[in-house]
């Protein structure tokens, strides 16, 4: 089920009076949140539900057994269970044929003959933000920062929550838990914000991220060597426009849902290509995902701590890994290796930021930044990395086609999708502000007209966001 | 070397998720349930076609049929009230402008 269809808009009006309904009685309410939730999973595959009741239920257990352990050597063996267990699962669904074909592919080159078999199974959406959810549980009750809960429901959701379960933004166990032990405050409800995010979301997702995907992008990747070296600059524009209003998009909609619902979602985007540094960029793009790799891979790693060397050598393989989890895909690799790369030669350099200050002038930065995100996207967009190849060889070298195949509404989405990264946040706020004051016409009047003019302006259909892929 | 205006970024706390801008409704649930549910009736009464056309994807069945018919009930009210004319009206210069078909 797609945030942006009718079938979303049917499934909410139904899920949302039963939940504030149920909010005197947590339990149930919680239990009919875990009920929609795999109701809304099973739309893609029902028999998939399996591996998200299983994946809950065997890290409630082990989450109770690291809680029950005293002695450090079997907590941490509980807990490399319970990361064997969440990443074999992740692997052997993602990644099995990716790793096949590679062993098979190196055997060859040192004259072995290795033959594996590949499986057809298809790939569990959401699979990867399922094993961020699980794994940040365990390790954080490993660490003592959270004690093990002992109600099955409370997992069941922290794991399932429709909102969050297919594309993030990755909830810590911490913040999500302490929320479902007491009855959700009307209060919280932030209307301005809620219904601001979800029909922003919509304009981005329906109308910006769409046209440029389907009138620009995808055929600029499927063929760079038909288009001009100004088609190719455009289309890495695009392509970064493309994949931040497609993304941000589904996060914003999320938070909007799960706040008129009574859960608070952390913030995941603050205008990312306004970035003076890729360190900067990290911090502004996927914050929870960085946040998530800072804590679960790279501190466990040694983080900054084993001296220059080890820090760098750090720096890539968390990058590396990060890259990797988007998809078993040498590209996405790659892009998580150029990133890795640029953040160690921003420390080597100075460029950090760190301490307010920059080498260059932000003017400077900021071009750097921007278009070295751009190139790296390259990678990440372009189905095989020979594609990648052909894209810049064609960008630096240039090709037999002359001129540009932007349209009209390209080069408008072009402008619409960079607005959203130079109009200051407190406007939005301001906007907020005015909408949470306004008169109910006006509340009514604001969403109504903004879909409206989505539905005048939208394709056909809606394709699936990027990110449910990973 | 250029001072930068303003402090670098730091990631926000991921254990703790701060309550997000805005105030709060006098009556936060009846308000957001009039939202809601008049925003998706003024949708279904001024894009009427959508509904239909949404009725008409799932497999023939007498679920189905009892939607659909619903779908262009609401649709033929729509049109007897003229409310889907701004919606259809915006759609042509749309399509106009752009070069674009409906599907």
């Amino acid at each position: 089920m797609l945030f942006p269809t009718i079938e979303f808009a049917v499934f909410f009006a139904l899920v949302f009076p039963v939940t504030w309904l149920l909010n005197d009685h947590n339990t149930a309410k919680k239990w009919f949140l875990v009920a929609v939730s795999y109701v809304f999973y099973a739309f893609w595959r029902a028999d998939f539900t399996l591996i998200l009741l299983t994946s809950s239920v065997v890290n409630f257990a082990l989450a109770l057994l690291i809680g029950r352990c005293r002695e450090r050597p079997a907590r941490l063996a509980l807990l490399w269970l319970g990361v064997a267990f969440n990443l074999g699962v992740l692997a052997a669904f993602k990644y099995y044929n990716f790793f096949a074909a590679s062993a098979m592919n190196l055997a060859s080159v040192l004259g072995l003959r290795l033959d594996l078999p590949f499986f057809e199974v298809g790939l569990p959406i959401a699979i990867s933000f399922l094993t961020f959810h699980a794994l940040s549980y365990i390790i954080d009750v490993y660490r003592r920062k959270l004690e093990p809960t002992r109600s099955l429901v409370d997992i069941l959701l922290y794991i399932s929550f429709f909102p969050h379960l297919i594309a993030g933004p990755i909830v810590r166990a911490t913040a999500f838990l302490e929320q479902t032990v007491r009855r959700a405050d009307p209060k919280d409800i932030r209307l301005g914000m809620s219904v601001f995010l979800i029909v922003g979301g919509l304009f981005k997702k329906v109308i910006v991220a769409n046209y440029l995907a389907t009138d620009f992008v995808d055929g600029v990747f499927r063929n760079p060597d038909e288009y001009s070296r100004l088609d190719l600059l455009l289309g890495m524009y695009a392509y970064a426009i493309e994949i931040y209003c497609d993304f941000s998009a589904y996060v914003d909609i999320a938070i909007g849902v799960a706040n008129l619902l009574g859960y608070r979602f952390p913030q995941n985007f603050n205008q990312p290509y306004r970035a003076l540094s890729v360190q900067d960029f990290w911090r502004r793009w996927h914050m929870t995902l960085s946040a998530w790799l800072r804590d679960y891979l790279y501190f466990p790693l040694g983080g900054s701590r084993g001296g220059t060397l080890a820090t760098y050598r750090n720096i890539l393989i968390t990058m590396g890994l990060g890259g990797l989890w988007h998809g078993a895909n040498l590209t996405f690799v790659i892009w998580g290796l150029l990133h890795g790369a640029a953040l160690v030669v921003e420390r080597m350099l100075g460029l950090t930021g760190e301490g307010g200050r920059h080498r260059l002038p932000a003017l400077a930065a900021w071009l750097i930044t921007f278009h070295f995100v751009c190139l790296a996207w390259v990678f990440f967009r372009a189905p095989t990395f020979d594609v990648a190849q052909a894209y810049l060889g064609t960008l630096i070298a240039g090709g037999t086609a002359t001129g540009t195949s932007v349209t009209p509404l390209v080069a408008v989405m072009l402008v619409v999708g960079m607005l959203t990264q130079v109009v200051p946040n407190d406007w939005l706020e301001r906007l907020e502000d005015f909408y949470d004051r306004a008169s109910i016409a006006v509340k009514v009047a604001v969403p109504s007209a903004v879909i409206s003019l989505v539905a005048v302006a939208s394709p056909g259909g809606v394709p699936p966001f990027i990110y449910f892929q990973f | 070397m250029r001072k930068r205006k303003e402090p670098a970024l730091s990631l926000p706390d991921p254990d703790h998720i701060p309550l997000g801008p805005g105030r709060p409704q006098m009556r936060p649930l009846r308000t957001a349930s009039v939202v809601i549910y008049a925003t998706l009736l003024v949708l279904a009464l001024a894009v009427p076609r959508g509904l239909v056309n949404w009725a008409k994807n799932f497999e023939p069945n007498p679920a189905q049929a009892a939607l659909l018919h619903a779908a262009e009930a609401v649709q033929s009210l729509s049109q007897r009230l003229r409310l889907d004319r701004p919606y259809a009206r915006g759609r042509a210069l749309f399509l106009r402008l752009t070069g674009k078909r409906d599907d």
